[in-house]
């Protein structure tokens, strides 16, 4: 819910661009939930992903932006597509499910919708201004190795054993 | 580097030993490669020393005091908080992997699916849950979730030639991620309105707010935050993945995961409910609220479904439903009640169902399936009695029958609900575990009464580490229910550290 909350706090400028951004990313939310041929899928997941990219640019975190790009729009995004398209995968076939759960799913979407965004509009922002250098490289390697030292080194836990899980599943000979 | 002296290792044993022991057991696996034996005794011995190390720790309890004193204004040992509740959920943690462990070369081999790539995960996942219950930081307790999540996503897919194990991993799978989702949304939200990413800082922001209803950020936060626990516990209505997981994990597996990560949910939700939001009756408040539905809803779907199941282990799924609604009355209580009686409970958890598991995991179909259709366990107390007893007493400490650890820790449970004022729950309670003796006396009565029939168990094979599994189980119900101060009176001052 940033949008709502920082209305307020900004220039009409940054409200243009950062009402243009958010647009963009719902709708490539929207076109990765919708579309039927993976492929586009994947091509507005890309977007969605810029379009993030944007948002932390936009809130002066020049550093995450540039990573986001090259990690997940770039890295993450060329495995994702490669791996739609050597699976050949086809466009989903229309229907499946009725009209009774797609309902369910509007009326409880929407509830929670709105309870969101009433949890974005009572967001007051502080007032204390960011650090000096905030969003810079020396900064978030400080963090990393400081205070977040800890999380930091333990999530390659989670890393290693998604590795071996991926071999496990994937590896065609196990024996042995 | 900061914080890395030696008096700051040592008190982070619990989390790290089973930590880079896994890492260790999986460089050197290839060096025993051709050592089945050597693997898994390795593999045991570790676990051994997962349950031996929070628990001396725990024998000499100072020292955990000592540490938070000493870690204090270290730089990123912030995130670690090792006290009594952490302590012992890494005993209970340490287990139900060391059960698991016992019998799991065994059944695997026989599936087809022996990979000795599942110790080290195994291990992976409780430190994992040890990492998550031993931190008062939000940060902390995600990326502990994550560890051990994806460490039970690829266990339960292990199986891979049964469509079955496939099936649980990828349903796990996608609906984990999904509520994961939610956490990190809840903390960003809490986040948000606090300011604060640990516990007590949380605690004392939320103190200092005043009215709470201009809040409804902070409120949607912790309301996430409890879906995703509420997910992992398989809490009505977030049960759906619970029977199907059960049943096509392997089932070792599915005994080390109904035991452990339902503890690790209920040591973290008791530290968010206490230390986190406790100084506001608010919100804390509206949390109770929320767990009393809860409660209710799991006690009586969960006994009720589990009624109509032909086979066990899709039994036994509903039952751990059943009996997570019955830890969320025990989370309802007043802390210094609460805590006792959830750690007690789920202590007595892990050795009926870790059990009951385990006789399962050892009636052997056509080709290496899962026996465990009703009709196939008929007339077992002929084929093997000693093996039905145990079956007996599991069943009969699920009920709640009084020699088990089973019944003292629901008779806590009641009297606690009964003395704070929730009488009503406490009275659905009575009618849930009513409801739930009839399903598991059809158990006992298929095993001890029924004439064998057509389609029998193919083989059972009771090898020694089994035995030695079944006897820790039955040992440990019996103690607990006939010894309970044990273990009661080291429990008694859990709670107090909680409040912030």
């Amino acid at each position: 819910m940033i949008p709502l909350a920082l209305l307020g706090a900004m220039t009409s400028l940054q409200t243009i661009v950062l009402g243009l951004i958010a647009l963009v990313a719902i709708i490539a939310a929207l076109g990765v939930v919708l579309h039927r041929n993976p492929v586009v899928q994947g091509l507005f997941l890309v977007l969605n992903l810029l379009a993030i990219a944007g948002l932390y640019a936009l809130l002066g975190a020049y550093f995450f932006a540039v990573i986001q790009v090259l990690v997940y729009a770039g890295a993450v995004m060329v495995l994702i597509i490669f791996v739609i398209m050597l699976l050949n995968l086809q466009p989903a076939a229309r229907g499946g499910s009725g009209l009774t759960p797609v309902f369910f799913a509007f009326v409880l979407g929407l509830a929670l919708v709105s309870l969101l965004v009433r949890a974005g509009r009572s967001f007051a922002p502080p007032e204390a201004a960011l650090a000096e250098g905030f969003g810079s490289v020396a900064q978030m390697g400080s963090s990393l190795f400081m205070g977040y030292f800890y999380p930091f080194e333990v999530i390659s836990l989670a890393l290693v054993a998604a590795m071996a899980g991926a071999i496990l599943f994937a590896k065609r000979d196990l024996e042995g | 580097m900061p914080g890395l002296e030696l008096i700051n290792l040592r008190a982070m044993m619990p989390t790290l030993f089973p930590a880079v022991y896994g890492l260790l057991l999986l460089v050197f696996i290839p060096l025993l490669k051709h050592d089945r034996r050597w693997q898994w005794s390795c593999a045991v011995g570790g676990m051994f020393v997962s349950v031996l190390v929070p628990a001396t720790m725990l024998t000499q309890w100072t020292f955990g005091l000592e540490f938070i004193e000493t870690a204090a204004g270290v730089p990123g040992m912030a995130m670690v908080h090792l006290d009594q509740l952490a302590l012992w959920l890494d005993v209970i943690f340490g287990i139900a992997g060391l059960l698991a462990v016992l019998v799991m070369p065994a059944y695997l081999r026989r599936a087809g699916a022996y990979r000795p790539e599942i110790f080290p995960l195994l291990f992976f996942s409780v430190a994992g849950m040890s990492m998550m219950v031993s931190t008062e930081n939000l940060v902390m307790i995600f990326v502990g979730l994550e560890v051990f999540s994806i460490s039970l996503y690829v266990m339960c897919g292990l199986a891979r030639e049964r469509i079955v194990s496939v099936e649980a991993a990828l349903k796990y799978f996608l609906l984990g991620a999904f509520s994961a989702g939610f956490l990190v949304y809840g903390m960003a939200l809490v986040y948000g309105a606090t300011g604060h990413l640990d516990l007590p800082g949380i605690s004392a922001a939320i103190s200092g707010m005043g009215e709470i209803y201009s809040m409804p950020m902070l409120l949607t936060g912790a309301a996430m935050i409890l879906v995703t626990f509420a997910f992992k516990i398989g809490a009505v209505p977030f049960h759906f993945w619970v029977p199907d997981v059960y049943q096509g994990a392997p089932t070792p597996v599915t005994a080390f995961m109904a035991a452990g990560t339902k503890a690790a949910a209920f040591g973290i939700l008791l530290r968010i409910l206490h230390s986190g939001f406790g100084s506001s009756e608010d919100v804390s408040g509206r949390w109770l609220i929320a767990l009393s539905v809860l409660a209710v809803l799991t006690m009586l779907i969960g006994n009720l479904l589990a009624l109509v199941q032909d086979r066990l282990k899709r039994l036994l799924a509903f039952s751990s439903i059943a009996h997570a609604g019955y830890l969320l009355l025990a989370l309802i209580a007043p802390l210094e009640i609460g805590a006792k009686n959830v750690l007690f409970y789920l202590l007595a958890y892990t050795f009926m169902t870790v059990g009951a598991f385990i006789v399962l995991s050892l009636f052997q179909g056509e080709e290496g399936e899962d026996a465990d259709h009703i009709s196939q366990i008929a007339g077992l107390w002929k084929r093997r009695p000693i093996l039905s007893l145990a079956m007996g007493v599991f069943m009969f400490s699920l009920i709640g029958i009084p020699p088990m650890g089973g019944f003292t820790g629901k008779y806590m449970i009641f009297i606690a609900a009964i003395k704070s004022g929730h009488v009503l729950l406490a009275a659905v309670m009575g009618l849930a575990a009513v409801i739930g003796a009839a399903y598991y006396l059809r158990v006992i009565v298929a095993v001890f009464f029924k004439a064998p029939e057509a389609d029998l168990i193919e083989r059972i094979e009771v090898p020694g580490a089994a035995v030695i599994a079944l006897l820790i189980a039955v040992i440990g119900t019996f103690l607990l229910g006939i010894m309970p101060s044990l273990v009661l009176e080291p429990l008694a001052h859990v709670g107090t550290a909680l409040l912030p």
